[in-house]
């Protein structure tokens, strides 16, 4: 099992750009208060409700694998709320938090029968790192505000490319806390290329740092179209995350973690 | 001799449909030739129109293709003393469903994921439901439902919004009696609990929970669910009142409770006299 990293703050290795978001957040009380209000609102009530009937709750009886390495996982983030934890039918890779005071996690049923217990406790570790971050709090703050300016395109519009942009740049926090979950950056690399579109047996088969090398954009056209279809992105191309993890990882910042939070 | 461990069983929808649902049948049935109506126009419109559909776009499972699934299909349509058969249809598709459409000629679209999850027996089991739909006229619910879209907007103020309602609980209902069909052509609570919770749970998890369990860890979920009170009772009734698919955890309380009222020892002991 991964080893414990006590006292650890997503701000010790969140991206610089998710870090200013969330801190301009915190500064405006107003929005603060409404999206806790929201948050109770749509995730606790409406949110949880559809869960309970309609998905199927994880527990300690009915799946001790899974339920054992979420625990596990809050205790190496340091994250003192063990979350609800439903499984729903999807073949996507991600799992998906919901809910600040109250969280939930929908794991597909893709994740849950195909993944190892490496691989979960990357996956979990990145949407544990997204509850402990409250970047569910900011998601919902940015989709409010355009929502209520979606009929001002020149207020709504530059304001989308802003989300977008630290949408792409929470993912890489996400990415962060899911290697510090794991501890084991083949993991994450064979997470991140499964998510590019290898299937997981490849994935498991290539080198990442081969994987690396290979993945280059040589052709100014395509790196302009590139740019300009980042714009409006999201999630985050999965080859640029694998490339932006392996360069925090290689910086060092990861060893300087664990060294400043092992127990 | 069945294969299919039927018992040589003989079922009859009515003895076992879910009130709510045998009430609306029996609603439309009280108007004398509207059925037979209702019939004509699907076969000359929708069902054309579907039928053109589902051939040109998926596959059908012929008999030469699947006899286990054709020797299964008739034996259920045995059980329920029909020679009333479903064409069958695969849609590729990664989510998991089984629909059964079609008053004049019934037919059902099954998807790609689910065929190729399912073990035999819960094959089996699900197609014993196909026939026990047809045979409580779900596929009328299915018409009547596309008439009132087709009609939307053109009905006076509410008239609309009501029907929509009772055509949308309806639908929800129907799902209680062919939950019911599975239970009792398979005689086994489990299965058909797990048929109920497939494709919502892993693997693993529906291996764990003990589904026939009394206070099972989903028995305590659903319970959760269904005793939701304020305003979280509120958002669920609000939720359930305008969606046609029912709640999982409805349904496996429903059937849970049925089980254990003794109706189901009745409807399996009545099947058995024959």
């Amino acid at each position: 099992m991964p080893e414990q990293l006590t006292g650890l703050q997503v701000e010790k290795f969140a991206h610089p750009d998710d870090l200013a978001a969330m801190r301009s957040l915190k500064k405006i009380k107003a929005v603060d208060k409404a999206t806790s209000y929201l948050e109770d609102l749509g995730d606790n009530l409406y949110f949880r409700m559809s869960m309970l009937g309609k998905c199927v709750r994880i527990m300690p009886e009915n799946d001790p694998r899974v339920y054992q390495i979420l625990q596990d996982v809050c205790n190496i983030l340091d994250y003192d709320t063990v979350p609800e934890i439903y499984s729903i039918r999807s073949y996507a890779l991600d799992i998906q938090p919901s809910g600040v005071k109250k969280p939930i996690l929908l794991v597909p049923d893709f994740v849950l029968n195909n993944y190892d217990d490496s691989l979960l406790y990357f996956n979990l570790g990145r949407a544990v790192t997204r509850l402990k971050s409250g970047s569910l709090k900011l998601y919902i703050a940015a989709q409010t505000l355009m929502i209520a300016t979606s009929s001002v395109d020149w207020i709504s519009e530059p304001m989308k490319l802003g989300f977008a942009n630290w949408m792409r740049k929470s993912e890489l926090t996400a990415d962060r806390g899911g290697l510090l979950a794991c501890q084991n950056i083949q993991t994450a690399m064979v997470y991140l290329m499964n998510k590019a579109g290898a299937t997981l047996a490849d994935a498991k088969k290539v080198s990442y740092l081969d994987y690396i090398e290979a993945y280059k954009i040589d052709n100014q056209l395509a790196a302009v179209g590139k740019s300009l279809q980042t714009l409006t992105n999201c999630t985050g191309w999965a080859n640029d995350r694998i490339k932006e993890l392996f360069v925090w990882y290689a910086s060092g910042r990861y060893d300087d973690l664990m060294e400043e939070f092992l127990a | 001799m069945s294969k299919y461990n039927c018992n040589n069983k003989r079922l009859n929808v009515a003895e076992f449909q879910h009130p709510v649902d045998r009430k609306a049948v029996n609603a439309v049935l009280a108007v004398p030739g509207f059925e037979e109506m209702l019939k004509y126009v699907s076969d000359h419109s929708i069902e054309r129109v579907y039928s053109f559909f589902n051939s040109s776009s998926m596959l059908k499972i012929s008999n030469e293709m699947s006899p286990k699934i054709h020797q299964m299909l008739e034996e259920a349509a045995q059980m329920y003393g029909t020679d009333v058969i479903p064409d069958l249809y695969l849609q590729r598709n990664y989510e998991y469903f089984i629909d059964l459409d079609g008053m004049a000629k019934p037919y059902v679209v099954l998807s790609s994921a689910w065929l190729e999850a399912v073990d035999d027996q819960m094959l089996w089991a699900v197609l014993t439901a196909q026939i026990a739909g047809i045979q409580a006229k779900h596929g009328m619910i299915e018409f009547i439902g596309n008439i009132l879209d087709f009609t939307k907007g053109m009905l006076p103020f509410g008239v609309d919004a009501a029907l929509d309602v009772a055509i949308k609980e309806w639908k929800r209902s129907r799902v209680y009696t062919t939950d019911r069909a599975i239970l009792l052509a398979t005689e086994n609570f489990e299965l058909a609990a797990k048929c109920i919770l497939f494709g919502d749970a892993s693997n693993a998890v529906l291996e764990g929970i003990g589904l026939d369990k009394p206070d099972n860890t989903y028995y305590q979920q659903a319970q959760e669910f269904i005793h939701r009170s304020g305003a979280e009772g509120m958002i669920q009734k609000v939720q359930t009142l305008f969606s046609s698919n029912q709640w999982i955890a409805s349904r496996y309380i429903e059937l849970y409770n049925w089980y254990f009222s003794g109706e189901y020892d009745d409807v399996l002991e009545g099947s058995l006299d024959v």
